[in-house]
């Protein structure tokens, strides 16, 4: 006969413990049953605020139903456990379901705390802990315009961040004198309060809310100072809450601060019962983690099976992407009072920076430590305390600006027993041996050791790990583009060019399988137009969301229209035909941050008579849409400006109108500058080209965009024709060999030998291949042809722009609202408004 | 040309591009009309994406994913069964499908 574990709570640590249950007991000892109160299975609480930006439930679930299927355990969702009998050794349930157990495990999780402020329970005050909590977030947020957290943890940042995304302005109140006030001592308690204020969100400390006022709905928060804050919504974020409730009518031993009392084998104080994760109180400690929670699923498994084991506390180490900003820290944040120990800071006001480590008096041991705003050390940081490695002659080597290349620790120095994943507890070793076993992705990595499938932090350590194993085992890394094509970007572009393939089906029958998907598509169409350069619309099916309409889809539905503008440069009459265009077809209109104008707010239908308008007055397409060259930007230069020392208008305005309409592996970006007072930016541009006395300076990959980086210089004082020469052969050579949607920064980072290897090629001619990128590219030149101006005289592509085959109707669900006397896409929940227009 | 009395023809079907999705509009519904070489080969869905509340299933990009036919949203990559209707990326979510024929070279919709 199976024993049985009944398990409630089917939380991130109680599907931990099942999970861990049945991969551990092969002889089949135990039945598992487990209740879940909430309506669908275990799901990644950690990475809950991704269900904003776009992540179904489904993708954050720890397991599908099938897996409780296929592995026998008894998954119960929508059931509350609501009485233990100890005596009979059974749990009752809300449906009133009577279940027997042999061992029980306790890993009801917690709740938000809520405290107990007048109003309170008020229409408008959430929490933030499950994905139904975020659906009333989200339908609430869409009717309120300023939203107020509750407090300034790591959670309630989180929340922020969540709240100012959905388009509220979101303050911060806190009761301390600081943020985050567990994690951060207080000068990088304060730099953080800088850089979340630069974002944009307010925060208030030393605040205690004495009531929340507003009839029905809350209307404003009232604080003990006597001042007042006017908000429509506010999120509660106030710390945790173990939920013990069962377990005290249990009459188990409870914490008298609440959590379930165990010893360090997780036993409550029933020996058949134990309790896990953030219910559990370990040595007056709850643990608000999910490292820590996992460690006791492992335990608890373990001893089950008779195995012996023990739980003996954790580190709170955390890292943090908050508000867009890294932010973590371990072991001691200060130096322990009497202790001795030294703390070495850098406090970077200036650059948003702090770093801290504490180290023991005689400088030979990590005893902690603080980052803000750059966190890349700590990975390696964290290895060095938490393997009590012997630090460095000169400790503050490890936390100063990486500028001058090689980062502190490096995946070769790690021992291989030390801990990369905590959550996990898997080593290096084990990471080690699953590359060498044939994990060749990290996606297969995770699978396969489970390593960073918890928090997720130490997911970039093991990325390092992962490509230096790889090249020591002399392994090229697989870069299948998707399930229907057995090859990389850069492969279907040689196959491409190489067999002369001009379509999509004839590609996939020969060289892949099923329909595509719109990674394969898009990847193929771009392709096929940087090798044929035939207009895009010829391949209609393979272009993705804008490129399908030549326009940027926005929010509402509606497209916006970006005329090319070369170097910026534009006449008063140009300037008119586009605002006599705008108002004619009621656009809103705004300048770009690429020196040119965007027209929003456009139906399909309308698309082909606006543009036909524009080309009439001489204007072309300007690829906002496409993975191509977008703009160049440009100064006055010599032209005007008393410093410029050459004419960086004519030349942005001619390497413009050069490179237009090229599609590439992603967008590209230009610039020209007359001088090295840089005006035009044009060293944040994948190329940028800075006047020397002598001729012109070279930049390359360069961006602004997620992850900015300045450009490195190429090639120092060179005439036109050399200059425009290189550009050529560096876009080819991109377009030959970047990944899908890789800016140039990226693919160049990547290539082995990165700045060097890419100077070698252009300048030197070391893969005696100079000759053929630059006739590739001219091909492309000679064969530009404005896509607008291809589509408005045929027929066939028109069709694509009309609201419904079958009737000359226009779509009349889209509506706006004004705002500053110019259109905008009505929210939702706005069109009923006053403000709304007649429909247009 | 109409042989049963739900079905309305909706159009000649060299009209509706292959690989494509077009919208139609029937007694005021929008419904979005895929041509896709598989089996089936025709497809009708509601056009209106009820997790972004838009009016756009028709301008999405059409795949399929373990062999099972798809529309992508083109505002947030929501991926839609042609078959079934089913969101395939957040199964809380599901279209109106609508049964679809050819009929002498004409498409027939019923609503
Ligand atoms: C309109 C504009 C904002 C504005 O009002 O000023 C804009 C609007 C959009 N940007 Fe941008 N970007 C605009 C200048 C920029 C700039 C500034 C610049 O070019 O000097 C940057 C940073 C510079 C850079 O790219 O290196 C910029 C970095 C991005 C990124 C991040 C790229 C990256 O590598 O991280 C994206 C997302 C992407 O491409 O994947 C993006 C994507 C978008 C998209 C296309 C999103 C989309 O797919 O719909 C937006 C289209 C709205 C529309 O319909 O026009 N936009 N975007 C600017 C158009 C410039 C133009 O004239 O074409
Ligand atoms: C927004 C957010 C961000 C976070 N970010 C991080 C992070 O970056 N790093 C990190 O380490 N941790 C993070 N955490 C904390 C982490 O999610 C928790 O530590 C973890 O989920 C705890 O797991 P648990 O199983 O103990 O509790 P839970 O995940 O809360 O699960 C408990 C489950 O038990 C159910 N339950 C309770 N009582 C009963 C009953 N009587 N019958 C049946 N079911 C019951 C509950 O409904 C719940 O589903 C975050 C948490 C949140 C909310
Ligand atoms: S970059 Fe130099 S030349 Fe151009 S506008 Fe600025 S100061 Fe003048
Ligand atoms: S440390 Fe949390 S996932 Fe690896």
């Amino acid at each position: 006969m199976k024993q049985r574990v009944i398990v409630i709570g089917n939380g991130m640590v109680g599907y931990k413990f099942c999970e861990r249950l049945v991969a551990k007991d092969t002889d089949q000892r135990y039945q598992i049953i487990t209740f879940c109160e909430e309506p669908r299975p275990a799901y990644d609480r950690v990475h809950l605020s991704e269900y904003f930006s776009g992540k179904a439930a489904e993708d954050l679930a720890m397991a599908k139903f099938e897996w409780y299927e296929e592995n026998g355990v008894e998954l119960h969702i929508n059931e509350k456990a609501i009485s233990i009998d100890r005596e009979n050794k059974t749990v009752t349930t809300a449906s009133g379901k009577k279940v027997p157990y042999d061992k029980l495990v306790m890993a009801t999780g917690s709740s938000a705390f809520v405290p107990p402020v007048p109003g309170i329970e008020k229409e408008g005050v959430f929490v933030y802990r499950t994905i139904e909590d975020l659906d009333d977030i989200k339908a609430y947020a869409q009717k309120s315009k300023t939203c107020a957290i509750i407090g300034g943890g790591l959670l309630g940042l989180e929340a922020a961040k969540a709240a100012q995304d959905l388009g509220m302005k979101t303050h911060v109140v806190e009761f301390a004198p600081r943020l985050m006030p567990r994690q951060l001592d207080t000068a990088a308690g304060l730099l953080l309060k800088d850089i979340i204020e630069e974002r944009d969100i307010s925060v208030h400390l030393n605040k205690a809310t004495k009531n929340i006022a507003g009839e029905g709905a809350v209307t404003a928060m009232e604080f003990s100072d006597d001042t007042q804050l006017e908000v429509d919504m506010i999120i509660v974020s106030a710390g945790i809450r173990p939920r013990d409730e069962l377990a005290k009518e249990a009459g188990l031993n409870i914490g008298e601060r609440g959590g379930i009392d165990v010893d360090s084998y997780m036993l409550t104080s029933d020996p058949d019962i134990f309790a896990i994760g953030e219910c559990a109180l370990y040595n007056g400690m709850i643990y608000g983690l999910v490292a820590p929670g996992y460690q006791m699923a492992d335990t608890v498994s373990d001893l089950l099976l008779g195995k012996e084991a023990s739980f003996e506390g954790s580190d709170m180490s955390t890292k943090l992407k908050l508000i867009g900003t890294d932010v973590a820290s371990f072991g001691a944040i200060e130096a322990p009072e009497g202790s001795n120990a030294r703390e070495i800071v850098i406090n970077d006001p200036h650059a948003k920076l702090f770093k801290k480590i504490v180290i023991s008096e005689d400088g030979k041991k990590l005893l902690g430590g603080i980052l803000v705003g750059d966190a890349s050390a700590y990975g390696g940081l964290l290895q060095m305390y938490q393997n009590e490695m012997v630090l460095p002659p000169e400790p503050i080597q490890l936390i100063l600006p990486a500028s001058d290349g090689a980062p502190a620790m490096g995946a070769g120095d790690i021992p291989d027993s030390a801990q990369i994943c905590s959550c996990e507890a898997v080593s290096k070793g084990t990471i080690c041996s699953a590359i060498d076993d044939g994990c060749s992705t990290i996606g297969e990595l995770k699978a396969c050791t489970k390593a960073g499938t918890g928090c997720g932090g130490c997911v970039p350590l093991m990325t390092d790990i992962f490509k230096a194993r790889m090249k020591e085992n002399g392994v090229v890394v697989s870069n299948r583009i998707c399930e229907h094509f057995d090859h990389s970007r850069q492969d279907l572009y040689q196959i491409v060019r190489s067999t002369g393939i001009q379509t999509f089906d004839e590609l996939i029958k020969k060289h892949g399988t099923g329909l595509g998907c719109e990674i394969c598509k898009p990847a193929v169409g771009s392709i096929l137009a940087s090798t044929w350069n035939k207009p895009i619309l010829e391949n209609a099916p393979l272009q993705d969301t804008n490129d399908a309409f030549l326009a940027n889809i926005q929010q509402d539905g509606t497209y916006s229209v970006i005329p090319r503008i070369p170097g910026g440069e534009i006449t008063p009459d140009k300037l008119i035909v586009i605002g006599e265009v705008a108002k004619k077809y009621n656009l809103y209109m705004k300048l770009t941050g690429g020196q040119r104008i965007d027209l929003l707010g456009a139906r399909a239908h309308q698309l082909p008579l606006i543009w036909k308008e524009l080309i009439d007055a001489g204007f072309e397409s300007g690829h906002a849409y496409g993975k191509a060259l977008r703009t160049v930007k440009s100064c006055v230069g010599s032209t005007w400006c008393r410093f410029g020392v050459q004419d960086s208008t004519t030349l942005a305005i001619d390497i413009e109108k050069r490179y237009r309409g090229i599609r590439s592996p992603h967008k590209l970006k230009s610039a020209v500058s007359g001088c090295a007072r840089e005006c035009a930016e044009a060293r944040s541009k994948d190329f940028g080209i800075i006047a020397t006395e002598k001729g012109w300076n070279l930049y390359v990959c360069g961006n602004g965009g997620l992850t900015p980086r300045h450009a490195d210089l190429f090639a120092t004082d060179i005439d036109r024709e050399t200059l425009i020469k290189y550009i050529d052969r560096f876009l080819m050579y991109y377009i030959k060999t970047a990944d899908r949607l890789e800016r140039t920064s990226t693919w160049m980072t990547k290539l082995e030998g990165g700045l060097e290897h890419l100077q070698d090629v252009v300048i030197n001619d070391s893969l005696g291949i100079a000759e053929e990128l630059e006739a590739q590219m001219q091909h492309l030149i000679n064969t530009y042809e404005c896509e607008w101006a291809n589509a408005i005289n045929d027929p066939q592509k028109l069709k694509r722009f009309k609201a419904f085959a079958n009737s000359d109707d226009v779509d009349d669900t889209v509506e706006f609202v004004k705002v500053r006397d110019q259109i905008c896409p009505a929210k939702l929940n706005e069109t009923a408004d006053e403000d709304a227009l007649a429909k247009t | 040309m109409i042989t049963e009395s739900t079905w309305t023809c909706i159009g000649d079907c060299k009209d509706f591009p292959l690989n494509l999705g077009t919208c139609v509009k029937v007694n005021d519904l929008q419904i979005a009309v895929f041509n896709l070489p598989t089996d089936g080969k025709w497809y009708a869905v509601q056009n209106y994406n009820p997790i972004n509340q838009r009016m756009v299933l028709s301008r999405g990009i059409v795949g399929d994913e373990n062999g099972i036919p798809y529309v992508a949203c083109p505002l947030h990559k929501h991926h839609y069964s042609l078959e079934t209707g089913i969101c395939l990326t957040d199964p809380n979510y599901s279209l109106q499908t609508f049964p679809i024929k050819e009929v002498e070279g004409k498409l027939m919709l019923s609503v």
